[in-house]
């Protein structure tokens, strides 16, 4: 079951840093990536205060349900990705590398 | 068990009971209370009660301004803060619930709170501004986004937890910097269905040996009464803070 899961993760070569699978309230169910320098157990809570927000915002503000959040920083993104009503993908990655 | 602050000193500790018994009364002995489960180690003065129940939005003084206060509530998962943000809060809430996947683990809760709750309440000549944490440990970073720029706290313990004076000791080591700089009061929730005997008694001595003078009150989460009385207390105890005076 934990096989089938993980392989829905992004692999990590792609600049992705990390990325978990997790339940709407900030449960782990997979993750890649963490390790010494990122918790797993943060990334899933991150990620659930994330959508939280971003889906009351939508609700209120705009209508309709959320799709995902990209939040961006200088040194990287935090994607949330809805897969259904009770699981979310989060992932960190590399900023965006333009080749000339 | 994790050890809460020890660095404060004795005179600072006898300061500050003496600062909080002005507004919270011990009995003067513990001989007559038969049973120590329900016991109530501080009463709130009368006073302070018929301040908590005054509906009328006029202000004592005329043309004082409305204060704006900021508070927290923190604490155990099922202590029951969301439950009395919406039984206080005189707005509907904002605020983010998720359904509980490890519902065992959660007291059997249907649904639980992963960023922040937020009420408004008006008392005192105070709008209260209440921001409610979630429980479970893996949202601790929503807490030290929260408590930034607030005026005081209130943790919450959910007595019939397995280790209800090891979840007090986790939330005061967390907050500890804040509550020896701020006001705060322990509210213990869920008295009438406990499984531990764990008095307030226990709580309160528990506190003054690790240096913290927080007045420690029992709450039932529900009741909209009894927490205008503890956000009262809360209320005197920030107005003395702020203003630096010594209140009769």
């Amino acid at each position: 079951m934990e096989n089938s899961v993980d392989t829905l993760l992004p692999t990590l070569d792609d600049g992705i840093k990390c990325s978990a699978i997790t339940s709407t309230d900030g449960l782990v169910l997979a993750h890649t990536g963490s390790g010494a320098t990122l918790d797993e157990d943060f990334l899933g809570a991150m990620g659930a205060a994330l959508f939280a927000f971003g889906s009351k915002s939508i609700a209120n503000l705009v209508g309709g349900k959320m799709k995902d959040i990209v939040v961006e920083g200088e040194q990287g993104f935090v994607k949330v990705t809805i897969l259904n009503d009770k699981l979310l993908m989060v992932t960190v990655a590399e900023p965006l590398k333009l080749e000339s | 068990m994790q050890q809460a602050t020890t660095s404060i000193s004795a005179v600072q500790i006898a300061h500050n009971i003496e600062k909080r018994r002005l507004f919270i009364e011990k009995p003067q002995s513990q001989a007559h209370v038969t049973n120590m489960k329900d016991a109530p180690i501080y009463k709130t003065r009368p006073a302070v009660l018929q301040r908590a129940q005054n509906q009328d939005r006029t202000p004592l003084l005329k043309g004082e301004p409305v204060k704006e206060v900021k508070i927290i509530l923190a604490g155990n998962v099922g202590s029951g803060k969301s439950t009395a943000i919406r039984a206080i809060s005189e707005i509907p809430v904002i605020g983010s619930d998720a359904k509980a996947i490890e519902r065992n683990a959660l007291h059997n809760k249907e649904s639980t709170t992963v960023s922040i709750e937020y009420g408004m309440a008006y008392l005192d000549n105070s709008n209260l501004h209440i921001y409610s944490t979630p429980g479970q440990r893996r949202f601790d970073f929503m807490a030290d986004v929260l408590c930034k720029g607030a005026h005081g706290m209130v943790v919450m313990i959910d007595n019939g937890c397995r280790d209800p004076l090891n979840e007090m000791d986790y939330y005061l080591h967390q907050h500890g910097r804040f509550l020896q700089n701020y006001p705060g009061i322990i509210a213990i929730t869920h008295f009438d269905d406990n499984n531990t005997d764990t008095s307030l008694l226990d709580y309160s001595t528990y506190l003054l040996k690790h240096g913290l003078a927080c007045p420690v009150v029992s709450l039932d989460a529900r009741n909209t009464l009894e927490i205008k009385q503890v956000l009262m207390n809360l209320l005197l105890q920030i107005g003395d803070f702020k203003t630096g005076k010594k209140r009769a």
